[in-house]
């Protein structure tokens, strides 16, 4: 099965296909939803529960079960996407006002990693190229942003440089320009090459920039580190020293993402994304320019992880590379898989998985992280579309069930 | 007057030259000429293996040709990306199926229509259809794919898919339109439906066509002239009547 099998789009099928058949029999739906409604019930019950927690519980049911009964191409349809992506912002925005920090820095991460994990999608689930460096990426915009407001002095290849305090707004701007940048040279170079090959290229990609970021002390300060206070932080005028604030930031960058990709993706630019997915032979001779356009995915999706990194260095106060690492590229394609390939909101729902609900696991001790693997591979078997993949094709079964065909 | 005397009167629309492409030590195309002249059906038949679809991706680029030149008009196409020479007006289909299957009819047609990367920048932020909403159902229409305009590409019949293959390539008013066994897996019924697209097209919108088809009937009534090919030469060009009776073809290709 190549990865193109994997990809159900957002909106209805005509027909399911029959090899689709068998796998998600209703055992194998039970015992997900007992999987899912275990992740929710775990951290509800954990912590911070209220009883205006069943509020929410009972919205995400509504929307659920809205989603799987109207048929996304009729005019309800379109109603029903709208308020869903309106009662998931409302989610963000309300939830986590007023709670303790460790909650905030979770949905702050949340949002921050849900920006890559769409930017990966974008190149992965929608233009079929995977990359597996957008933690490279992230700490390229991270170390970029975190040098260029510092003001510090630094000392790179025997010279010493000192670094401008330029606006917070204005080094997230350089640092999505300068991850753009790196993509486009490692894009150039690694795009000769597709499918495994290319994920290599961007696997060593990985490990070069970390080692870079490891040993370039007087630039980087090595493994130690570098603290970013957040404190007087202002950005348009709005202290940004209360993580409260700057959650709120990180998720309004998340929403902008959602809509610019919501309109990429619709756009004939997203048309030609999913054309070279399907088929780049053939769209190479319809005359899509496939060498270009898979640059420019794989620009948007790295840019996207470079704005990320920006935020995300002010979020935890703190960098090194060690969080640039290998580990953290293979989380990001373990949520953008799991979420469900070229969906809109699998990324969403799959970065919740690399976030707030493996946190919420390490409670289990040492071996949350054996769980959470056997999770994974759990889903990958039952659902290999991911959670939204699958979700559309059951919709996609009972629309045609009611259809009577 | 005859036809080939006809087409042979005007210059060239495409005209290649000593094309030859080889695969470590096998030689698929082997120094082969010919011209495309404008407004004809040109059949090119062979037996399986001659080399008729490597030749197409030699003059449409999905293969880079190991010597000889392609030239559309006046113009030098030999180094173009397959894309470029899309939109300068060389489309084509692929022997085996290859439509979008993700995407609707719609879409597909839309995706094959669209302008270059460059001009769409501009237009990013405007209409997602481009405003190619016409032609799309004039093409809609003309391949009676209509009533399956918003159908995903996956869950359509061969035929359909075949019908959509075909139509795709002529999203982008191609002056000459490349056939891989347009007949190929299409049923008898449907076949004279295909036959009567392509005639129409020729007609009347003046497209020409350059046709590889193992359906001897099919390609016979159809092309106003025919090349054959046989082990990566080749072997003769002439009018249907002339290929037909031709001893030699009947040896490689037609008796055997």
């Amino acid at each position: 099965m190549s990865h193109r099998d994997l990809i159900v789009d957002d909106r209805d099928l005509t027909r399911a296909r029959s090899e689709d058949r068998g796998v998600l029999s209703p055992l194998l739906i039970a015992g997900l939803a007992l999987a899912m409604a275990f992740l929710v019930w775990f951290p509800i019950g954990r912590s911070e529960f209220t009883p205006i927690m069943w509020l929410w519980v009972l919205m995400l049911a509504g929307v659920v079960a809205a989603n799987l009964l109207i048929p996304r191409a009729s005019r309800n349809g379109t109603a029903v996407r709208v308020m869903s992506t309106v009662c998931f912002v409302a989610f963000l925005v309300v939830f986590p006002f007023g709670r303790a920090n460790s909650t905030l820095t979770d949905f702050g991460l949340y949002a921050v990693f849900s920006v890559c994990v769409i930017g990966m999608n974008l190149m992965f689930g929608y233009a079929g190229q995977v990359s597996i460096a957008q933690a490279a990426f992230l700490g390229i915009g991270a170390y970029t942003s975190v040098l260029l407001d510092s003001g510090r002095e630094i000392e790179a290849f025997g010279i010493v440089i000192d670094l401008p305090d330029l606006n917070f707004l204005l080094t997230v701007v350089i640092a999505i320009a300068v991850a753009m940048l790196f993509s486009i040279l490692i894009g150039m170079a690694g795009l000769r090459v597709r499918g495994p090959w290319l994920a290599f290229v961007t696997l060593a990609f990985n490990v070069l920039v970390y080692i870079v970021f490891n040993n370039e002390v007087g630039i980087t300060n090595g493994s130690r580190g570098i603290i970013v206070r957040r404190q007087d932080l202002e950005v348009l005028g709005i202290d940004m020293t209360p993580l409260q604030n700057y959650y709120y930031l990180c998720l309004a960058f998340l929403v902008l993402t959602m809509v610019i990709v919501w309109w990429i993706v619709r756009s004939p630019w997203g048309r030609s994304f999913k054309a070279i997915r399907d088929n780049s032979p053939r769209a190479s001779s319809l005359g899509i320019d496939v060498r270009t356009y898979t640059l420019l995915a794989f620009a948007i999706g790295s840019g996207l992880a470079g704005g990320a990194g920006a935020l995300y260095a002010r979020l935890l106060e703190y960098i090194e590379p060690r969080s640039f690492f290998l580990g953290q590229s293979f989380d990001f394609l373990f949520a953008t898989v799991i979420g469900g390939l070229g969906t809109l909101a699998g990324p969403l729902i799959g970065t919740s998985f690399i976030t707030i609900i493996s946190d919420s696991l390490r409670v289990l001790g040492d071996w949350y992280r054996f769980w959470f693997g056997l999770l994974a591979i759990v889903v990958l078997i039952v659902a290999p579309r991911g959670i939204a993949g699958s979700f559309n094709l059951l919709r996609a079964r009972i629309a045609a069930k009611r259809r009577g065909s | 007057m005859t036809v080939r005397a006809v087409a042979e009167a005007r210059t060239p629309l495409v005209t290649v030259r000593n094309v030859s492409k080889h695969f470590g030590g096998i030689t698929a195309v082997n120094d082969v000429s010919f011209d495309v002249y404008p407004g004809e059906i040109l059949g090119l038949i062979g037996p399986n293996g001659c080399g008729k679809t490597t030749l197409f991706n030699c003059v449409l680029g999905q293969y880079r040709s190991d010597g000889g030149t392609v030239t559309v008009g006046e113009t030098d196409v030999t180094k173009w990306m397959p894309h470029r020479r899309a939109k300068y007006g060389l489309a084509r289909t692929f022997q085996l199926l290859q439509v979008f299957d993700s995407m609707t009819v719609r879409e597909n047609l839309m995706t094959a229509a669209q302008p270059h990367i460059s001009t769409i920048a501009g237009t990013l932020f405007k209409s997602p259809n481009l405003g190619l909403d016409e032609p799309v159902d004039a093409v809609l229409n003309r391949f009676r794919l209509g009533h399956l305009a918003d159908q995903y590409a996956a869950s359509l019949s061969f035929g359909q898919k075949k019908l959509l293959d075909t139509a795709m390539a002529f999203m982008s008013n191609p002056e000459v339109v490349f056939l891989d066994e347009p007949a190929g897996g299409v049923n008898p019924g449907m076949l004279g439906d295909l036959e009567g697209r392509i005639r129409e097209l020729n007609t009347e919108q003046g497209v020409t066509f350059a046709i590889v088809e193992h359906n001897m009937e099919f390609i016979f009534g159809l092309a106003s002239r025919v090349i054959v090919m046989a082990e990566g030469s080749i072997l003769m060009e002439g009018t249907p009547a002339e290929v037909r009776a031709d001893p030699r073809v009947v040896k490689v290709y037609l008796g055997a």
